[in-house]
């Protein structure tokens, strides 16, 4: 039985892995720089049990697969390596389905990017800022630093009892952040990696053309996440310093070293970052709706529908948020019916949306369009399993 | 041989329950508290008009239509208290029952088991006609479940002025949760509380109670109380009670809760 109550055998072979997730303090260790280095016995430990968490996040359904935005994640990682002078290929970026905001790097070197930090960033800088700081931890060997300074292993426990839940149970989609444990563990850190990895990744963002600025902007929008879930540790990065005090640091540095000022930035809202993640965009305000935050799902909806107008699933996505926000009462009825309607114009072929669009039609007692749109639902999707109650409203 | 309209109802009633697990792990994950499943503003805001489906009990509770009318007139006071207004549960069982015939029937006749496809979009489509005709702004499930309410009773549990340890002790009885849906199927609210032991093990003794399940209003209407306890609370914090229809209750009068003082079997509490 794991921590959380949910059987898992694998628990305490995975533990080690959430110490990985994070870790900072520890005895000396040498930093890689992109030669290969002697690995020992522990380290190559962590490595594993990395590789078989990896894979497990592989084989959930929590890793989201789209060519486009690793692409450009992939291309935003090769400039911030480039900047700490590493060439490193084992480096992978994911991204998992979890609407909370949160970032990870395994030992391994495989970065974790959630849905909800994607759509919280606003430009490409901070992006860079916040790859900056998991590569630090990787580049840095933070977690075995971490392991062996063996310190305070009940808050690895509990999180490595969090990752389980990952995996399995039916609420894999929460995930870690917004687990009691991973805040507990903020406070059981030690400070000074996660600073010092702060200004790496500041130093990495100058280096590679970003506006360094931008760095504290993204601890004002965490601090903005946080009042919203009123909270007052961070959940972000979870072994972190509060977030006051990184922006603090931030700030500090940037009046420090500012570096080039003249050089052209790429923290510009067109410098590429919206299109870069937009499909996450759509994905994370379902996760969104999901957990009835309406107003982020919508503002998310809105993003991508600047930047993809004519996306007919966009369109679907922001009625069934109505939908949902309404509960099904007869609010935004209208509202609804117009998000459908050009879901059905932009993608003829979308039966859903055809559906949607019939049913509130007849809410809204539009009787005849009504009764075409489910002809056509039904035409679209002869075998649904409504079919018989759509039958009986025609 | 367990005549085929007990297991469908066992069925409902475990799929009823999932539900509910379901949405406390939910509740648990995102870390909102008590028996809220949404944030409680949200809820009390959108709901105003609650459909009641018919209870669900257990097989074999003597006078299962008694039992389930004095639930349903128990959970139906308690709510037009707080001001909402109720939909009976005839309607919603009107509309299930046509959606159910429309695609067959949900539960195989020999199995007793639910197709969940069909389950869904059963539950889907009534959701939908009750918010259409009958202008409902979520549905009220009244489950009673049987189940050992030692397993709730934390660390010690006392028996006739003995301490007894939870694993020496089965407290045989039934709960009774309440869950609120948003039409589209969320779950909003969910609770689950000891309704009335039945049976009692504990320091080698046997005791069993006298009175057949679910026959005394006035047990009934405490454990209602108690699932309602946190939803009026909310409600009263929120908005200014009027009782809906002609239920005069003062509004916005505090009450303590029913399940601190809650005794889970003779002689016996637990902490």
């Amino acid at each position: 039985m794991s921590i959380l109550g949910i059987r898992q055998p694998r628990v305490l072979s995975l533990l080690l892995l959430a110490v990985v997730a994070a870790g900072c303090g520890g005895a000396s260790v040498r930093r890689f720089e992109g030669k290969p280095v002697a690995v020992a016995r522990d380290e190559k430990l962590l490595w594993q049990e990395a590789a078989q968490l990896e894979k497990a996040f592989a084989d959930s359904k929590l890793l989201i697969r789209d060519d486009a935005v690793d692409g450009y994640l992939n291309a935003v990682t090769a400039r911030v390596l480039d900047a700490y002078g590493v060439e490193d290929a084992s480096i992978r970026v994911y991204v998992l389905r979890n609407p909370f905001v949160n970032a990870f790097v395994l030992p391994n070197g495989s970065v974790y990017l959630h849905t909800g930090l994607l759509a919280l960033l606003e430009n490409e800088a901070q992006l860079a800022g916040v790859l900056a700081h998991e590569l630090e931890h990787y580049l840095g060997r933070h977690s075995l630093r971490r392991e062996r300074s063996r310190e305070q292993r009940e808050t690895l426990l509990l999180l490595g009892g969090l990752f389980v839940t990952i995996m399995g149970g039916p609420g894999e989609a929460m995930l870690v952040s917004s687990a009691p444990a991973i805040e507990s563990s903020v406070r059981g850190y030690s400070r000074d990696l996660e600073r010092e990895a702060d200004a790496a990744a500041y130093r990495a963002m100058i280096a590679a053309g970003y506006d360094g600025g931008q760095l504290a902007r993204t601890f004002e929008l965490l601090m903005s996440v946080e009042r919203e879930a009123g909270v007052e540790e961070p959940f972000y990065y979870s072994n972190h310093p509060l977030t006051a005090e990184r922006l603090k640091d931030s700030l500090a540095w940037q009046t420090a070293a500012p570096g080039d000022v003249s050089a052209p930035r790429r923290s510009e809202r067109d410098d590429g970052y919206g299109s870069g993640v937009a499909s996450v965009l759509l994905v994370n305000a379902a996760e969104d709706v999901r957990l009835r935050r309406f107003d982020r799902a919508s503002e998310a909806v809105e993003r991508y529908l600047r930047l993809r107008p004519d996306d007919a699933r966009a369109h679907f996505t922001f009625g069934e948020l109505l939908r949902h926000k309404a509960g099904g009462s007869g609010t935004d009825l209208d509202r609804m019916a117009v998000a459908y309607k050009r879901a059905t114009e932009l993608s003829p072929a979308m039966p859903e949306a055809h559906r949607e669009l019939g049913l509130a039609y007849r809410a809204i007692g539009r009787a005849a369009e009504s009764r075409a749109s489910l002809r056509r639902y039904l035409e679209l999707s002869p075998t649904a399993a409504d079919r018989s109650i759509i039958e009986s409203y025609l | 041989m367990i005549p085929a309209f007990i297991l469908r109802r066992a069925v409902k009633s475990l799929a009823l329950a999932t539900l509910m697990t379901a949405a406390v792990s939910s509740r648990v994950e995102a870390g909102i508290d008590d028996s809220f499943l949404v944030p409680k503003e949200q809820l009390v805001a959108q709901v105003r008009t609650i459909a009641l489906s018919s209870p669900v009990l257990p097989p074999g509770v003597p006078d299962p239509e008694r039992a389930r009318r004095t639930l349903e007139e128990l959970v139906t006071s308690e709510l037009r208290t707080l001001g909402f207004r109720v939909i009976d549960s005839s309607r919603h069982a009107q509309i299930w029952r046509a959606n159910a015939e429309r695609l067959g029937g949900i539960f195989d006749s020999v199995t007793g088991e639910a197709d969940q496809t069909k389950l869904q979009t059963c539950r889907d489509y009534t959701g939908r006609e009750l918010g259409r005709l009958h202008g409902a702004d979520a549905v009220g499930d009244i489950i009673v479940q049987r189940g050992n309410l030692a397993e709730g009773s934390g660390e010690q549990v006392s028996w006739r002025g003995t301490t007894v340890r939870p694993d020496q002790v089965s407290i045989r009885g039934t709960w009774l949760a309440f869950l609120l849906r948003d039409l589209p199927g969320n779950p909003m609210y969910g609770v689950r509380r000891t309704l009335e032991w039945t049976e009692v093990h504990a320091s080698q003794s046997h005791e069993l109670r006298a009175e057949p399940e679910l026959a005394r209003p006035s047990t009934i209407q405490a454990s209602v109380e108690t699932v309602l306890f946190d939803l009026g609370r909310a409600v009263r914090s929120s908005r200014p009670v009027t009782a809906a229809d002609d239920n005069d209750e003062a509004a916005g009068s505090e009450r303590e809760n029913p399940a601190a003082a809650a005794q889970t079997g003779p002689g016996m509490s637990a902490r």
